[in-house]
C-alpha cells in the first residue's frame, strides 16, 4: 500500500471541511494521507481493526458483506465527497463490519482515527464539527438501510394480501 | 381543486360509457426484465389507429375477456402513432393473462385516461426525474418528449432505482439518453460484485448533486413509499410543492371517475390524476391507509 | 264535475279511493309503476298494479339496528318510513350486463344495452328525491354521462309524497332535504284522511291528472295539510349539526374515534347498500366453460369490501378503521368537494340497518370532540 502525504490546500478544497477553521484544517491535514486504490482492490476487510476514517476523493467504492453459501453481496456504494469507514471513530463498532472494495481506480483521503479522536477530545470545537458530519453520514446510511429493508421493488404478487 | 392545473383530455377510444373496449393486436412483445415485458399494440380499426393520441403519463385500460381490465400506463413515444407500448408487470389476474398473449393475439383497450406530466409547462426548467422499479415506464413518454425538445429544457437528471441490476428496464436506451445530455444516476438495492454501478436507494441520490430550487421541477413515480422519500428530499432542498409532480397508484377500474375505487380524498386518481402536483395531494399524503 | 283548470304549481284534491285511478293512468300512459309493498317484514319497492298492494294501515318503528312494521290503526298508505331499499336500485341496478362477447374469429360484441321501461316511482319521499338529485350529479356529469343511469332516469315519473310521519332514525330536517317536498317531482302528494292533496310539479304530472276526478281543495284542508307538514319537522328521531362539515372530518383523519368505531364496525357494507346515494360499482366477467363467451357485468361495490381498495402490491385500506373512515369522510366530507353537496340526505337507513347499531348522528359529534393533539 502506498500512502501519500496530504497538502493543506487539498484539505481546504474539500467541501465537507469548509466549516472547519484554518487551524482545524491544518490539524486534519497533518493526520491524513492519500490512499490510492485500484479496481477490485480490497481497501479494508470485514473483521479488520478500524483505524482509519476515509473520505472519497475520486472513484467509487463498494461496501460488501460476504454471506456464507451465497457469496459477496454489494449493499452500498460510496461516491466522491462521501465519508467511508465511520466505524473508525466509534467504540461500539471497533472492527470493520463490511469489506470495502474499489469498483474502479480511485483515491481516498485516509484520516488516522486514533489521532482524530484524540484531537477531538482535546478540542471540542473540532470534535463537534467532526461528530456532526459523522452523525449525518450515519443518519443517511440508516435511512438507506431502512429503505432497502422494505424491499420496495420486490414482486408484490408474491406477498399480496386480498384483505 | 384549482391546484389541478394539468389539462384533462377526453378518452380517444369511445367506450360508450359501458366500458366497451376497442380491439388491438399484439404486434411485438419485448421482454424487459423478469416478470416485466412491453406489449406493442396496434388497433384493428385503422381509423382509430390514426386518430389515437395520448400525452406522457396517461394510461389505458387493457381488457382481457373473462379476466377483466388493468390500468397500464403507456410507455411509448407520444409521437409514435402506429403502435402503442404498454410495459406490464405480471402481478395480478389480468396481467398474468396478458403474460400468456402471443404475437397476433387480441386485447381490448380503453383510453387514454388521466392527467399527464405537464412537460409543456416545464420548458426552461431543470428537471429531476426520480423513478423506481416499474415507475419508469410512465415517464418514458415524457423523456422522449424532452429528448425531442432537448434545447427547450435546462439540466435534466434521471434518478433511477431498481431492486437488482437485472431488474433495470430499458437499459439499452439509457446510453442513448445520456448522449442527449441527460445525467443518469442509476442505483440498485442490492448487487453482486459484478455490478460496477451504484448501490443504494433513489432518495439518497439527491445527496450527490446540487439543485437550484427556483428553477427545478421534480417528476416522480414508483412505489408510494419511495415517492414519499423523494418528495422529502426535494422539499428539504426547497423545491416548491407545486413544482413536484407525483404519479399516484390506486385501484383504477373505470377511468371515468365514476366507479369510486381510486379515490384519494376529493380526487378520483383515474381522472384527476394519476399525475398530481404534490401540493394537491399533500394533505392526504402522510395519512395512514387513506 | 266541472273541469278544474290545472297548471304546474296547482294543488288539487284527489279522493283517496281514486289513487287506483291515478296508478292506472300511469300504466295507461306506458309507465311501469314501482311502489311500496310489504315484503320480508319490511317495505320494498316492487312493481305494483293497484293501491291494494300498498302498505295501507302500516307504520314502522326504527331505531339503530331495528326496523319493525306495525299496524298504524288508521287507513293511511304512507305512514311507514321507507325500508332498506331505495330508488337507486331502479336507476342504478345492483347487477346489469354491460355487454356480452362471443369469440368468433375475434371477440365480437353481442347485443346492446336494452331500452329501459319507463318507470313511475310511487311514494318517493323528499329525502329520496334529494338522493336521486345527488346520484344525478354523480352519473349525469358534464364530462361523463352514465348511459345505464341516463336511460332509466330520463323518462321516469316521480310520484312523490310529503313525509308526515318521520321515523326514529330520520334526520332529513338537519340535512335540509325534507320532510317537505320542494322540487324534483312530477306529482307531489300530501296524504290526508279522506283525500290526497296533489301538487302538480311538472307538465308530465299535469298530463297524468287530466281526466281524473280532482277538485279544488278548501282552505281548511290546505291549512290542516300545512300543519301536518310543519309538525313533521319536529318529529325527527335524530338530528345532526352539519355546520362544520366537511372540515370536522377531513381535518380529523387521525382522530382516535376512527379506531373506536372500527372495534364495532364489521365492515359488512350494509350501510353502503341501503344508502340511497352510494354509487360505487365494480365489474365482473362471467365466462362460459369453453371460454368462447363472456359476459361483462356491472355490480354494486362498497368501500367496505376488502377488494375495493386492492391493487397490485397490497391493499390501500387494509383495515376496518380506514374503510369506515373512507365511507364517512367521503359521504359527509370530500363528496362536497366533488359534487358541491354532501352525500347524505338524512334518511337514517345506515343507522336502521346497521347490525351493530353504529349511528352517524353520534359519530359526527364524537369526531368533533377535541383530541389530545
Amino acid at each position: 500500500m502506498d500512502f501519500q502525504p496530504v497538502s493543506f490546500e487539498l484539505i481546504r478544497s474539500i467541501p465537507l471541511f469548509a466549516d472547519l477553521s484554518i487551524q482545524h484544517q491544518k490539524v486534519i491535514a497533518e493526520m491524513s494521507s492519500i490512499r490510492p486504490f485500484q479496481e477490485n482492490e480490497e481497501i479494508f476487510h470485514e473483521g479488520d481493526t478500524s483505524d482509519c476514517l476515509y473520505l472519497m476523493l475520486d472513484g467509487r467504492v463498494a461496501l460488501e458483506i460476504h454471506i456464507p453459501n451465497r457469496g459477496r453481496s454489494r449493499i452500498l456504494t460510496v461516491e466522491p465527497q462521501e465519508m467511508l469507514g465511520w466505524s473508525g471513530i466509534t467504540d461500539v463498532v471497533p472492527r470493520r463490519t463490511l469489506t470495502a472494495r474499489g469498483v474502479c481506480d480511485g483515491r481516498l483521503l485516509c484520516i488516522d482515527a486514533p489521532k482524530l479522536i484524540k484531537a477531538c477530545e482535546q478540542d471540542h470545537d473540532l470534535g463537534f464539527v467532526v461528530m456532526h458530519h459523522v452523525a449525518n453520514v450515519i443518519a443517511g446510511r440508516l435511512m438507506a438501510t431502512r429503505m432497502q429493508l422494505l424491499d420496495m421493488f420486490s414482486d408484490p404478487s408474491s406477498e399480496a394480501r386480498h384483505g | 381543486m384549482t391546484a389541478l392545473a394539468a389539462v384533462r383530455t377526453s378518452a380517444a377510444v369511445n367506450d360508450g360509457g359501458l366500458l366497451k373496449p376497442s380491439w388491438a393486436e399484439v404486434v411485438k412483445i419485448q421482454p424487459e426484465a423478469e416478470g416485466i415485458a412491453t406489449y406493442w399494440l396496434r388497433f384493428q380499426d385503422s381509423n382509430l389507429s390514426k386518430a389515437y393520441r395520448f400525452l406522457p403519463g396517461q394510461f389505458n385500460m387493457l381488457y382481457m375477456p373473462g379476466y377483466g381490465e388493468a390500468a397500464i400506463s403507456i410507455s411509448s413515444d407520444p409521437e409514435q402513432r402506429d403502435v402503442i407500448g404498454h410495459t406490464v408487470r405480471f402481478v395480478g389476474n389480468v396481467t398474468r393473462a396478458i403474460n400468456r398473449l402471443k404475437i397476433g393475439d387480441v386485447v381490448g383497450i380503453r383510453g387514454p385516461f388521466g392527467t399527464h406530466w405537464p412537460v409543456e409547462n416545464l420548458e426552461g426548467k431543470d428537471l429531476i426525474i426520480a423513478v423506481g422499479g416499474i415507475g419508469i415506464p410512465p415517464l418514458r413518454p415524457a423523456i422522449y418528449h424532452i429528448l425531442r425538445n432537448r434545447a427547450k429544457f435546462g439540466k435534466i437528471t434521471l434518478l433511477y432505482g431498481a431492486r437488482t441490476p437485472s431488474d433495470l428496464l430499458f437499459s439499452s436506451e439509457l446510453d442513448e439518453w445520456r448522449k442527449s445530455d441527460i445525467d443518469i444516476q442509476i442505483t440498485v438495492d442490492r448487487a453482486d460484485s459484478n455490478w460496477q454501478g451504484q448501490v443504494g436507494v433513489v432518495p439518497t441520490l439527491f445527496y450527490k448533486f446540487r439543485l437550484d430550487p427556483t428553477r427545478t421541477a421534480v417528476l416522480t413515480c414508483g412505489p408510494e413509499i419511495m415517492i414519499r422519500f423523494v418528495v422529502f428530499e426535494a422539499l428539504a432542498r426547497r423545491v416548491p410543492t407545486n413544482q413536484i409532480y407525483v404519479s399516484m397508484e390506486r385501484n383504477m377500474k373505470c377511468g371515468q371517475g365514476s366507479c369510486g375505487h381510486c379515490q384519494i380524498g376529493p380526487y378520483f386518481v383515474c381522472k384527476d390524476g394519476p399525475v398530481f402536483p404534490f401540493s394537491a395531494v399533500e394533505p392526504y399524503f402522510n395519512v395512514e391507509d387513506f | 264535475m266541472a273541469e278544474l283548470p290545472i297548471n304546474v304549481g296547482s294543488v288539487v284534491a284527489l279522493p283517496k279511493p281514486r289513487l287506483d285511478d291515478l296508478l292506472a293512468k300511469l300504466r295507461e300512459k306506458g309507465y311501469q309503476t314501482i311502489g311500496p309493498r310489504v315484503g320480508d317484514g319490511t317495505v320494498q319497492y316492487q312493481p305494483i298494479r293497484g293501491a291494494s298492494e300498498m302498505p295501507q294501515g302500516y307504520t314502522s318503528e326504527e331505531e339503530a339496528g331495528k326496523y319493525r312494521l306495525v299496524s298504524s290503526g288508521n287507513s293511511r298508505y304512507f305512514d311507514y318510513t321507507p325500508g332498506a331499499q331505495s330508488w337507486k336500485q331502479i336507476f342504478f341496478p345492483p347487477r346489469i350486463t354491460l355487454f356480452d362477447l362471443c369469440k368468433n374469429g375475434g371477440w365480437k360484441p353481442v347485443g346492446s344495452l336494452e331500452p329501459s321501461p319507463r318507470y313511475a316511482l310511487v311514494g318517493v319521499r323528499p329525502c329520496e328525491i334529494a338522493a336521486i338529485k345527488i346520484q344525478d350529479l354523480a352519473f349525469l356529469r358534464t364530462d361523463f354521462v352514465d348511459p345505464v343511469y341516463q336511460e332509466r332516469r330520463k323518462n321516469a315519473f316521480i310520484l312523490a309524497v310529503n313525509c308526515l310521519r318521520p321515523g326514529g332514525t330520520c334526520f332529513c330536517a338537519s340535512m335540509g332535504t325534507g320532510p317537505q317536498l320542494s322540487s324534483g317531482y312530477d306529482l307531489g302528494l300530501t296524504e290526508m284522511d279522506d283525500v290526497f292533496l296533489v301538487d302538480v310539479g311538472s307538465a308530465a304530472g299535469k298530463d297524468i291528472l287530466s281526466g281524473l276526478p280532482v277538485a279544488k281543495p278548501d282552505a281548511a284542508i290546505m291549512g290542516k295539510a300545512k300543519q301536518a307538514v310543519d309538525a313533521a319537522k319536529t318529529k325527527m328521531g335524530r338530528q345532526l349539526d352539519i355546520s362544520d362539515l366537511p372540515d370536522v372530518l377531513l381535518k380529523n383523519l387521525d382522530h382516535p374515534e376512527w379506531e373506536a368505531i372500527s372495534k364495532r364496525c364489521m365492515s359488512c357494507a350494509s350501510c353502503t347498500l341501503v344508502c340511497p346515494t352510494c354509487f360505487c360499482w365494480d365489474t365482473q366477467d362471467h365466462s362460459s366453460l369453453n371460454g368462447t363467451e363472456t359476459e361483462r357485468e356491472r355490480v354494486w361495490d362498497s368501500c367496505f369490501n376488502p377488494g375495493y381498495s386492492y391493487q397490485a402490491g397490497g391493499n390501500t385500506r387494509p383495515n376496518v378503521r380506514s374503510r369506515y373512515r373512507q365511507w364517512l369522510t367521503h359521504k359527509l366530507g370530500s363528496w362536497k368537494q366533488q359534487y358541491g353537496v354532501l352525500g347524505c340526505v338524512g334518511c337514517g337507513r345506515c343507522i336502521t340497518w346497521c347490525p351493530v347499531k353504529i349511528d352517524i348522528t353520534e359519530e359526527i359529534p364524537a369526531l368533533r370532540k377535541e383530541t389530545r393533539s
